[in-house]
């Protein structure tokens, strides 16, 4: 931490704190987002798209001392830029499903390897907000209330699409077998 | 059958799931290289994005970065061995990118550097020659890192103090500014006996910018040395980006002693609005 420093110098401490602070979040949280952002979107690519444009933007406002919340601001904008990248690339997601079924024909070697590759498949196919809430909560390990803020709705709203979400998800399972 | 399914089922096997293919996810654009690329990516050219990335490497590398640069350390300062790591992405940023200069927001900097950043290490107080800077300089923008436990101090008074559990890490390591003019020739780390030290130091020239002023006459922009316009930039809980109004940051104060006393920030939620302070775009919580 940089400390005592004259009145003069503020503006520069204070610039380099704030740059400082970027590569810190960059640092602390670049992992952690990308493997959220996996689970929204679905390709390790787009996910790292996403984070790195969360941190894009974060850059070029180049004033991270100001969010009273980083990480929830990070939860935040990553969910937001997933759902910008499932729009503007369905087509590709679309593609991704196919190979992604024909990956899985190939290397699922286990019952349970299978059984994980629907799960997925049947969370992508959830309502967004479901799906959302879902991965905050079993993935994040994110609280109600916490989903609440991030994802900008009531606490209440968020029980119901967990509870939808938990309904809805064995539909989409198929059978065992 | 999908009526096999509990919620508890649904629950474990989604863990499950989501874990399993977050530990097989490797991304591979976490490092110094993705770090300058979203520097790149956003426009943001200016020499601390640069510094910003040498930070980045400086967590994940082994070792340091090797004198870098045209100008050369005192004979007394010992550059980095040669056997310590020397990133060659790093070094070509550092030495061969062209001054460049970004919209920064209003009231933000623009700072160009003027000369080769020049990297050396050292242990306890030593003086590290720069040379002569060129015609414009204003500044040294100076990236420290501890190597070792310790309390760094530039040449103006502030410092660095870092612990065992910085060492190595993010935290170790700091960027200020230093003020400078034609005379000057070098700069000095002041540092306890054993107490080793890394910094890249470049002359560069800060322009600040005017803050903007909207329709209704009020400032808006980042806070720097001539104070706080009447509109701070600010991220929304949204993710929007704009401006909250400072009175609002600043909140209730106690008026007397004795309120003070028993004064209790709580946190609020104010707005943020566009620049013109009307438009509102979301909202902003300020911690009590």
């Amino acid at each position: 931490m940089v400390d005592g420093m004259a009145a003069d110098g503020i503006a520069g401490a204070s610039r380099a704190a704030l740059e400082t602070s970027v590569a810190s979040l960059y640092e602390a949280h670049y992992m952690s987002l990308a493997r959220l952002a996996l689970q929204l979107v679905g390709d390790p690519e787009t996910a790292e798209d996403v984070v790195q444009d969360v941190f894009t933007a974060l850059q070029r406002r180049g004033d991270p001392a100001v969010l009273d919340d980083p990480r929830r601001y990070l939860n935040t904008a990553v969910v937001n830029r997933s759902r910008s990248a499932l729009r503007r690339r369905r087509v590709a997601r679309a593609f991704r499903a196919d190979r992604a079924a024909a990956v899985e024909a190939a290397d699922a070697t286990s019952l349970r390897a299978a059984e994980h590759a629907r799960v997925l498949r049947a969370l992508d196919r959830l309502p967004r907000r479901q799906r959302e809430v879902l991965v905050l909560r079993y993935f994040r390990d994110l609280s109600v209330t916490e989903i609440a803020a991030v994802l900008g709705i009531s606490a209440s709203a968020v029980s119901t699409s967990l509870s939808r979400g938990l309904k809805t998800l064995p539909t989409h399972l198929g059978r065992n077998s | 059958m999908t009526t096999d399914y509990t919620d508890a089922d649904v629950e474990d096997l989604l863990r499950d799931a989501m874990n399993e293919r977050a530990d097989a996810f490797r991304p591979h654009r976490h490092s110094e290289r993705s770090y300058r690329a979203i520097v790149h990516r956003s426009g943001a050219k200016r020499y601390w994005n640069v510094v910003s990335a040498v930070a980045a490497v400086a967590a994940v590398a082994v070792g340091a970065v090797a004198l870098v640069g045209t100008h050369q350390p005192d004979a007394s300062i010992q550059p980095a061995a040669p056997s310590e790591t020397t990133s060659p992405a790093l070094t070509t940023t550092a030495t061969t990118r062209a001054p460049e200069t970004v919209e920064p927001l209003p009231g933000g900097d623009i700072v160009t550097p003027l000369a080769d950043p020049v990297t050396v290490s050292g242990s306890g107080t030593q003086t590290v020659h720069l040379g002569v800077p060129p015609e414009g300089t204003d500044g040294i923008d100076v990236h420290l890192t501890c190597l070792t436990v310790g309390y760094f101090e530039f040449s103006d008074g502030a410092a660095m103090e870092c612990r065992a559990a910085d060492i190595g890490t993010r935290t170790a390591s700091g960027i200020y500014r230093l003020p400078a003019t034609a005379e000057t020739r070098d700069t000095t780390i002041t540092a306890a006996p054993g107490q080793r030290w890394r910094i890249t130091a470049t002359y560069i020239k800060a322009t600040v910018t005017e803050w903007g002023v909207n329709d209704r006459g009020q400032t808006y922009g980042v806070q720097n040395a001539s104070g706080t316009p009447d509109l701070v930039a600010a991220m929304a809980t949204n993710g929007e980006e704009g401006y909250v109004f400072a009175t609002e940051l600043t909140g209730p104060q106690p008026a007397n002693p004795s309120e003070a006393a028993t004064f209790q920030p709580t946190a609020r939620t104010i707005p943020v609005y566009e620049s013109d302070g009307v438009t509102q775009i979301g909202v902003f919580t300020v911690s009590g």
